[in-house]
C-alpha cells in the first residue's frame, strides 16, 4: 500500500492543465527537407494553450483540440532550371556566304538558382495522445504527459495562405534576373504548382510535429526533499521529508480519474 | 465507486507514511516528544529539547513520549471503555516521567514511571495547513490502572500531555502535497479506515 494517494478527476485535470502547457513555454525546432522542386531551411518555434484532458485507462490522457501558437521562418531555395528549361543552341555554322565565314558558336544558359525568405505566424488545432510519465530529474518528482502521437493537426488554412505567399515572393526574387522577362509568369505558376497545396500541406506537417510530438506537460511537481511542516520558531526547524518513489495511472472506478502514489521515508 | 465522488481531488495518506511522518517530526522537533526540566534537560537546548522551569522551583521533571506509532483503522479494539469506532484513530507509545526533589542542595530521585500508553483520538480538520488529529482518551497498557479514578485521571493527563506536546503542532499537509500548485478546499469531514486518513476536496 503505498504511503500517500492523490487523485485528480477529469475537472482538475483540466484546472491543472494550463499551468502546465505554461510552464512549456514556447518551443523551437530547426531543420531542413527537400520536396522537388525546393529546399527548406526551417526554424519554427510554438506555444500551447486550452484544449480538454480526457483520461483513459490505464495509462492515457488525450489532450483534444488545444491550440498550437506557431511561427515560422522559412528558406525556400529552388533551382529555376527545374522549372524553366535552360537554354542550350548548339552552334551553328560555318557558313560560307562569299568572302566570308559565319560561325555561331553555341548558346548555353542555366537558370539561377533563387531563394524565397518567407515568415509566418498563424495557430493551429491540435489533438493528441498522452501516456503518465514520472521521472526524477534533479531534485523534484516530474508527472508529465508526454505526446506520444498527433491524431490532429489542422493546418489546411495555412497551407493555402503559405502558398499564396510563396507566389507572391517569386516575382522580386526574380528581378535581376536576364532573359527572365518572357518566363515570370511561368515561372510563378511553375512554381506554385509545382510545391502545390500538398506540398505546403506535408512541409508544414513535418515542420509542426517534431514541435508538438516533443512537448511534455508537467501536472505535477514536488521536490525529492520536501518540507513536511514548515519552519515555525527557533525550536521548530522545518520538518522534511523523502519522497522515495511516484508512480501515476489513470484508472475508471466509475469515473476516470489520474492516480498518483508516492511512498515517503523521514 | 470513485475516489473523487462529487468532489475533484482525493488524497489518503496510510499509517505507514503517517508513521514515517511522526518519525520525522520525532528526529527534527524533539521537544515536542520530550520536556523536562533541569537536571534532566541542560540549558541551553540540547538536542532540540528546551529546558523548562522546576515545578514550584524543587521538583525536577522529565516527560517523555518514545517511538509513538499511528494506527488508522475502522474498528479499534475496545479496551476498559475506551470508544472505538470509525473515523478513530489510535496511537501507542511509550510514556516515560524521571522526577526528583531538591531540598537544602540535597536531591532525592523518585520511582520513574514507565508505561506503555495507548491513546484513541479523532481527526481534526485544518484546511489551510492540513489535517490535524486529536487525542480523546489515553489508557495503561502496561497495567490496569487500580480503579476507577485514578484511571479517569491518568486517561485525563496522558490525553492533555499528548494533544499538548505532539497533536497541537502536527499537521498532514495532504491538500498541498496532492495538488501542487493549487489550493484545494476539503469538503465534508476527512475520514479514518482502511488503514488511511483521507480527505476529498474540490478545487
Amino acid at each position: 500500500m503505498p504511503d500517500i494517494t492523490a487523485v485528480l478527476d477529469e475537472y482538475a485535470v483540466n484546472q491543472v492543465l494550463p499551468a502546465a502547457q505554461a510552464a512549456v513555454g514556447t518551443l523551437t525546432h530547426s531543420g531542413s527537407m527537400y520536396f522537388f522542386p525546393c529546399n527548406y531551411t526551417y526554424t519554427v518555434s510554438g506555444s500551447f494553450s486550452g484544449g480538454t484532458a480526457y483520461l483513459t485507462p490505464p495509462n492515457k490522457v488525450q489532450l483534444a483540440g488545444f491550440t498550437l501558437h506557431y511561427s515560422l521562418y522559412l528558406l525556400i531555395s529552388l533551382d529555376l532550371s527545374d522549372i524553366i528549361p535552360d537554354i542550350h543552341i548548339p552552334p551553328l555554322g560555318p557558313y560560307n556566304i562569299g568572302f566570308f565565314t559565319i560561325y555561331i558558336p553555341p548558346i548555353n544558359f542555366n537558370w539561377p538558382t533563387i531563394t524565397l525568405p518567407l515568415s509566418y505566424s498563424d495557430t493551429a488545432t491540435v489533438t493528441t495522445d498522452c501516456t503518465l510519465s514520472t521521472s526524477l530529474a534533479g531534485p523534484d518528482w516530474h508527472v508529465d504527459l508526454v505526446v506520444q502521437s498527433i491524431s490532429q493537426l489542422n493546418v489546411n488554412q495555412a497551407a493555402a495562405a503559405i502558398l499564396l505567399l510563396i507566389g507572391a515572393a517569386v516575382g522580386p526574387a526574380l528581378v535581376g534576373i536576364p532573359l527572365i522577362g518572357p518566363f515570370v509568369g511561368a515561372a510563378i505558376l511553375g512554381i506554385t504548382t509545382a510545391i502545390g497545396i500538398g506540398g505546403v500541406l506535408n512541409l508544414l506537417n513535418l515542420m509542426l510535429t517534431p514541435l508538438v510530438a516533443g512537448a511534455a506537460f508537467r501536472i505535477y511537481n514536488q521536490p525529492q526533499h520536501f518540507p513536511l511542516m514548515a519552519v515555525a520558531g527557533p525550536n521548530d526547524p522545518t520538518v522534511y521529508m523523502d519522497l522515495d518513489l511516484v508512480t501515476a495511472s489513470v484508472v475508471n472506478l466509475g469515473e476516470p480519474e489520474l492516480v498518483i502514489y508516492a511512498d515517503v521515508s523521514p | 465507486m470513485s475516489f473523487t465522488g462529487n468532489a475533484h481531488l482525493y488524497a489518503a495518506v496510510h499509517e505507514y507514511g503517517a508513521n514515517d511522518m511522526m518519525t520525522a517530526l520525532y528526529n527534527t522537533r524533539r521537544h515536542l516528544f520530550d520536556r523536562g526540566s533541569t537536571p534532566y534537560v541542560l540549558p541551553p537546548s540540547t538536542s532540540m529539547v528546551t529546558s523548562r522551569a522546576k515545578i514550584f522551583g524543587l521538583i525536577a521533571w522529565h516527560v517523555r513520549f518514545n517511538n509513538p506509532r499511528i494506527d488508522f483503522d475502522t474498528v479499534i479494539p475496545v479496551q476498559n471503555g475506551l470508544p472505538a469506532g470509525i473515523d478513530r484513530f489510535a496511537i501507542q507509545t511509550q510514556f516515560t516521567f524521571d522526577w526528583s526533589i531538591t531540598l537544602g542542595g540535597w536531591s532525592f530521585a523518585l520511582p520513574s514511571v514507565l508505561l506503555n500508553i495507548r491513546a484513541i483520538g479523532r481527526r481534526r480538520t485544518d484546511t489551510v495547513t492540513g489535517i490535524g488529529l486529536k487525542i480523546q482518551h489515553s489508557q495503561i497498557l502496561t497495567f490496569p490502572p487500580p480503579g476507577f479514578i485514578l484511571a479517569f485521571i491518568i486517561d485525563f493527563v496522558i490525553t492533555t500531555l499528548l494533544n499538548w506536546f505532539i497533536f497541537s503542532t502536527l499537521r498532514f499537509p495532504l491538500p498541498s502535497l496532492a495538488a501542487g500548485a493549487f489550493t484545494p478546499v476539503v469538503v465534508g469531514i476527512p475520514g479514518i479506515d482502511s488503514d488511511l486518513l483521507h480527505f476529498q476536496a474540490i478545487l
